[in-house]
């Protein structure tokens, strides 16, 4: 971790402060002083999590390309694809946006997971069957709020198959 | 473990005996033997190995998640809208 993402979230207590005011509040005051908080500091909050993005996102990718670069390149291509459809979403700006990643990493991680489930964890002990649906839960969550957002979503059984790169 | 003693190639169990670690002699292990211990104890650092890459990646996850939380509860609000109970609620109707 970089000293700007752990300055920035010696910050974030300070930011979670003001929102829970103004989700408790709810008047014009608090959100006034929560916006004025933002104003300041929401060009190190999203670069924040540019870079906390991408950090997981080519983690992923390395796992999963086994070290093969023309591997990589095409599961960058898969799921930059499958990133661009739910853009194509969505209508609810940033939050959506926001959201958009999550989902994305979260499908990653539980395809790795899978990939890695099937060939080294056949006799899954109960410890990692918890992690598998820890992951699954966390991607179904995001997706669930990405559909109370915009109304509609892209299948939930989507399969990166389904998606044509293009050659 | 396994110990190699000139030629020989013997297989060592721990196991707990009333809360105490006790090593048994498993007997002299053919090549076929060495071999499928070998490849066991390699699917089992890899396996671990995995493991671990897995829920580093799931904290960092989380990590990110907790950032993207609070852009998202600020960008609702200032839509005037607000979480509450997993739901997304408008600020006006309360």
């Amino acid at each position: 971790m970089n000293n700007d993402v752990m300055s920035l979230q010696e910050e974030i207590p300070v930011l979670r402060h003001f929102i829970e005011e103004a989700e408790s509040h709810r008047d014009e005051k608090s959100i006034e002083i929560l916006r004025k908080y933002v104003s300041l500091h929401i060009e190190d909050l999203l670069p924040l999590t540019k870079t906390m993005t991408e950090g997981v996102f080519e983690q992923i990718i390395h796992y999963m390309g086994s070290g093969d670069e023309q591997s990589k390149i095409t599961l960058r291509q898969k799921y930059q694809a499958l990133w661009e459809i739910f853009i194509h979403e969505n209508k609810s700006g940033i939050i959506g946006l926001l959201l958009t990643k999550e989902i994305i990493l979260s499908y990653m991680l539980l395809e790795f997971c899978t990939e890695k489930l099937v060939r080294f964890f056949t006799y899954a002990s109960s410890k990692e069957g918890r992690l598998m649906e820890s992951i699954h839960s966390r991607y179904l969550k995001s997706l669930k709020m990405f559909q109370k957002l915009n109304g509609r979503l892209p299948s939930i059984e989507l399969n990166l198959s389904q998606i044509n790169i293009g050659k | 473990m396994i110990v190699k003693k000139g030629r020989q190639v013997y297989l060592y169990k721990t196991v707990k005996v009333d809360g105490e670690p006790k090593t048994i002699y498993g007997g002299k292990l053919s090549p076929q033997q060495i071999q499928e211990y070998q490849h066991s104890k390699k699917e089992q650092t890899l396996r671990k190995q995995h493991y671990q890459e897995i829920t580093s990646l799931l904290d960092e996850l989380d990590e990110f998640r907790a950032v993207n939380a609070l852009l998202m509860r600020i960008g609702l609000l200032f839509n005037g809208q607000y979480f509450r109970r997993s739901e997304i609620r408008r600020l006006k109707n309360e």
